[in-house]
């Protein structure tokens, strides 16, 4: 057992092959070597905590991503097409933005490659197929072009 | 700039503001009293159109310090797992449309930067020319997605719905430009999948190419024109599906294909193709003709076919290619 503590001082004892799917943890485990001493998690909440451990342990025996598949060309399209999100996965990431955005933030900073991979696909959903105006509106973006750059884009955009 | 009512056309910046006592009969010295209330009018709209317009470059200048100063929640990430969003956003693990990278660098300042630094957004090209004339511009275009991609693999579709006769010549002239680009690009060829007439697609060649990465190639022209002239004797696909009948064998690599998918072949064709593909594991031969008398003592073994699907289109085909292959 792993005991994790969160930046709001939430312990948490977790298995050890669930901590370790965080290479960040992994690591410090491995630096530390065999020791009951609590793993601070410096940039995560328990809030967003009990998410990423909601997803670790659902996740703990899956296959790690697939290098085999040749009919991609990078590693992420490798990973894409071997992992299609599920529908425990959508559920999961049915959340309000603030806390998709802290769980790919936990993700980054956990080093979780899955699960950061997972929540960036659930970002691209949001906008894929949506209008530049709409993504301004899902996302609160203010458009800052000045009036030159704004027609240069919107020249751009009609000759694609 | 109001733009023109979709319904009726109206276009409020077409309408006149200035001289509007040139309706006043020339006899009269000055201008009645409409003609005067409607000269206020039209001073008053002048005076609110410049202040509206002030108004919105204040609103502009304030929007890009907002951005600024109250970065939306979607600016709290990091660079590279914006990037990352980005290209999942370009290439959707499912069937739908691929989104352009261009509406992602028309959201603001900050996306187009890391839109345009994130070299695996811009490897996926599809130019549909039966959706959208290619202008010189377009072209231009094209040339900067391939410039943005840096050195990553490339995945091209390219289709024009014309045949060799009815191509436009100012439609297959600005296409030239763009095979010309693909074409220094053939190192990096990914996926190359091209659906245009024969004298397009004979335009296409490996000549560049040093070392070859392309997994799939698919050729085909409208209307099944003979594909007479093909030059991708250097690039080696795995994936390889040429519909329309093919002339020259010698002018495509089959010495690393593992799938071939043909929608017309001779027999003595197939024979050759499965000497010309060690590696073939599957394949497809949709209609095979008997094309000329074969050789009594050819004899073609191929040991790696795991999935061999044919149809012939005379019964008199099917003898001879049993007879030959094994």
């Amino acid at each position: 057992m792993v005991i994790l503590i969160t930046s709001d001082n939430v312990k948490y004892v977790v298995e050890k092959d669930v901590a370790e799917l965080s290479v960040l943890v992994k690591n410090m485990l491995e630096d530390i070597g065999p020791s009951d001493e609590p793993i601070p998690l410096h940039n995560v909440t328990s809030t967003v905590f009990n998410k990423v451990l909601e997803y670790c342990i659902y996740h703990r025996n899956d296959p790690p991503p697939s290098d085999d598949d040749e009919g991609c060309a990078s590693p992420l399209h490798k990973y894409l097409a071997s992992h299609i999100c599920s529908e425990w996965d959508q559920r999961f990431f049915d959340v309000d933005q603030a806390l998709l955005f802290d769980i790919i933030l936990a993700a980054n900073y956990l080093d979780i490659k899955t699960l950061l991979d997972d929540a960036c696909k659930a970002v691209a959903h949001l906008i894929q197929g949506k209008s530049t105006e709409e993504i301004r509106g899902i996302f609160n973006i203010v458009n800052d072009f000045t009036p030159e750059e704004e027609a240069r884009v919107k020249k751009e955009n009609v000759s694609s | 700039m109001a733009q023109p009512c979709t319904r009726c056309g109206y276009n409020e910046d077409e309408e006149s503001y200035e001289d509007p006592w040139r309706l006043c009969p020339e006899s009269r010295s000055t201008p009645c009293d409409l003609c005067h209330d409607l000269d206020d009018l039209n001073k008053e709209i002048s005076q609110t159109r410049n202040l509206l317009q002030d108004l919105l470059n204040k609103r502009r200048e304030l929007s890009s310090k907002l951005n600024i100063g109250h970065p939306s929640i979607v600016h709290r990430l990091p660079v590279e797992v914006t990037s990352m969003i980005f290209t999942l956003y370009v290439n959707p693990s499912d069937d739908d449309d691929d989104d352009n990278p261009l509406t992602l660098g028309a959201v603001c300042r900050r996306w187009r930067q890391i839109a345009w630094s994130t070299p695996s957004v811009w490897t996926t090209l599809k130019i549909d020319t039966s959706r959208s004339f290619i202008p010189c511009s377009h072209s231009t275009l094209i040339k900067e997605y391939l410039r943005r991609s840096r050195q990553l693999p490339l995945s091209i579709t390219l289709c024009a719905p014309f045949t060799t006769s009815s191509i436009p010549h100012y439609y297959s002239h600005s296409l030239y430009s763009v095979i010309e680009a693909i074409n220094q690009q053939c190192n990096r060829w990914h996926s190359l999948d091209v659906n245009l007439p024969c004298s397009l697609l004979s335009r296409f060649n490996d000549a560049a190419s040093t070392s070859s990465g392309l997994h799939k190639l698919s050729l085909s022209s409208p209307d099944d024109e003979v594909v007479e002239t093909l030059r991708f004797s250097r690039v080696a696909p795995r994936i390889l599906d040429i519909k329309g009948p093919l002339c020259n064998l010698e002018s495509v690599n089959f010495s690393n294909a593992t799938s071939i998918t043909m929608q017309y072949a001779s027999v003595d064709h197939v024979l050759d193709i499965f000497r010309m593909a060690p590696a073939l594991v599957e394949c497809s031969f949709a209609q095979v003709a008997i094309r000329e008398e074969l050789d009594e003592h050819r004899r073609v073994t191929h040991v790696g076919i795991r999935s061999l699907k044919i149809g012939f289109w005379f019964n008199d085909s099917m003898g001879p290619f049993f007879d030959h292959a094994t």
